[in-house]
């Protein structure tokens, strides 16, 4: 039998609790992350080392068959940062609008169906944005930061519906379109000008319009294009060339310095 | 008092398996969600103090993991719990296995409504562009809710004898 008084008054503390929360003045959260974000860093860890070692090899081959598509692609794409990055060095440019990065672990992620978001051990109390570029070890761009705490911070993948990034071909310059995520682990360039004469296997990048994300940080593949020739703008497939699945540690690319004024 | 805390610990560690563990299992395993069939079971052996201990220290470890602004666990596990409470008191004729697996049921269908409910708050409230939707593995996490739940129903029902009728003392017929 249920005893009403008694309930509702548990019930009333509860949801007392829950307003108080809400509206930011108990900092249950804040308590609840200082304890458990280093078990949660442990558990994610050991979950994801068997969790890839699992995928790793069917993935590995498929890899392996493209890849060999990509490697003139790729030996092109490295002599041209080669080229960049010893003249930006001589033109002192990246101590002018220098980021440094800081290293995050995925200790929380959903990335099935529609969603695609990460949660790093990174947040505010690490001067980390929203807004803010995040990489791979290997310096490919995945998305953005989408939600901050203290001591956390959500990170919108490129393949999540909601995720737009101002993207380029690696070898033309300027904005060539918009990535957006299209769930499911695709993605989709957008108003990409008809003029553009876009090709299967063309390296995406990011343009270096947005405040917080540098340009020329590779994002995906072209896998298919979609449109008519009549059309004013195409649409192309774009895979993304990070595993997501299998990705445990990530850079976020903080600005160090203010931008010069133009 | 140490069943409390005992359930409190199981409900820390129910939240830390569905934040930090389950979204990297393969999706067959990733659909395993503990909290809402646990929190049934405990509804269903009467122990309702410790029911909403386990929700609210799995709130707490939700809730602080969100990446939705507007999902507040606490509120909606409180809800769930008193809910499931009134449904197996005012509703149900019987405690059996199959009333176990179909109060799972009910509760994880409860779970996913109140979390829609909220994600569309936060896009009223805050334009928040999160709204959640039915993930694609949702048969599978109600087989895992249901077959958890009934497990811990007859898991209970041998060794605690928590269902057994005491007949001593009826009149014969």
């Amino acid at each position: 039998m249920v005893r009403p008084n008694r309930w509702l008054i548990l019930f009333a503390a509860i949801i007392g609790i829950g307003v108080l929360g809400l509206a930011g003045i108990w900092p249950l959260r804040k308590w609840v992350r200082a304890l458990t974000v280093p078990i949660t860093r442990d558990l994610s860890s050991i979950a994801g080392f068997s969790a890839t070692r699992e995928r790793g090899d069917d993935r590995i081959r498929e890899l392996e068959a493209r890849l060999n598509s990509l490697a003139v692609d790729y030996v092109r794409l490295k002599a041209l940062e080669e080229e960049n990055r010893s003249l930006r060095a001589q033109a002192k440019f990246l101590e002018a609008s220098g980021y440094d990065s800081v290293g995050a672990r995925v200790i929380g992620r959903d990335i099935q169906g529609q969603r695609s978001l990460f949660i790093i051990d990174r947040g505010s109390l690490d001067n980390v944005e929203i807004g803010q570029a995040v990489i791979t070890d290997q310096g490919i761009f995945i998305g953005k930061i989408s939600v901050i705490r203290d001591r956390i911070a959500t990170v919108e993948l490129l393949t999540d519906p909601t995720s737009r990034v101002a993207a380029a071909l690696a070898d033309k310059g300027g904005l060539s379109g918009v990535l957006e995520g299209r769930g499911n682990g695709a993605a989709a360039l957008t108003y990409v000008q008809n003029n553009k004469n876009l090709k299967r296997d063309m390296v995406v990048v990011t343009a270096g319009t947005e405040e917080k994300v540098p340009g020329h940080l590779p994002l995906g593949v072209i896998n298919s294009i979609e449109g008519k020739p009549s059309d004013p703008f195409l649409t192309a497939s774009v895979e993304p060339l990070a595993p997501i699945e299998r990705i445990v540690f990530v850079s976020v690319l903080r600005p160090s310095v203010l931008r010069p004024g133009l | 008092m140490s069943r409390l805390i005992l359930a409190s610990l199981l409900g820390v560690l129910a939240g830390l398996w569905e934040v930090g563990v389950s979204g990297f299992l393969p999706t067959s395993l990733a659909a395993f969600k503990p909290i809402v069939p646990i929190m049934v079971i405990f509804i269903v052996a009467s122990t309702r103090l410790r029911a909403l201990s386990f929700a609210v220290a799995a709130a707490l470890i939700l809730d602080a993991y969100t990446g939705f602004a507007y999902d507040f666990a606490i509120i909606r596990f409180a809800l769930l719990v008193f809910s499931l409470d009134l449904v197996l008191t005012q509703f149900l004729t019987n405690r059996s296995v199959y009333a176990t697996a179909a109060l799972a049921l009910m509760a994880r269908s409860l779970d996913w409504f109140s979390v829609w409910i909220f994600s569309w708050l936060g896009f009223v409230f805050e334009r928040s562009p999160y709204i959640w939707h039915l993930p694609s593995s949702w048969f599978m996490t109600l087989i895992w809710d249901m077959g958890l739940a009934a497990l811990g129903f007859l898991l209970l029902a041998r060794f605690t004898r928590r269902f057994v009728v005491n007949v001593e003392g009826l009149p014969r017929l």
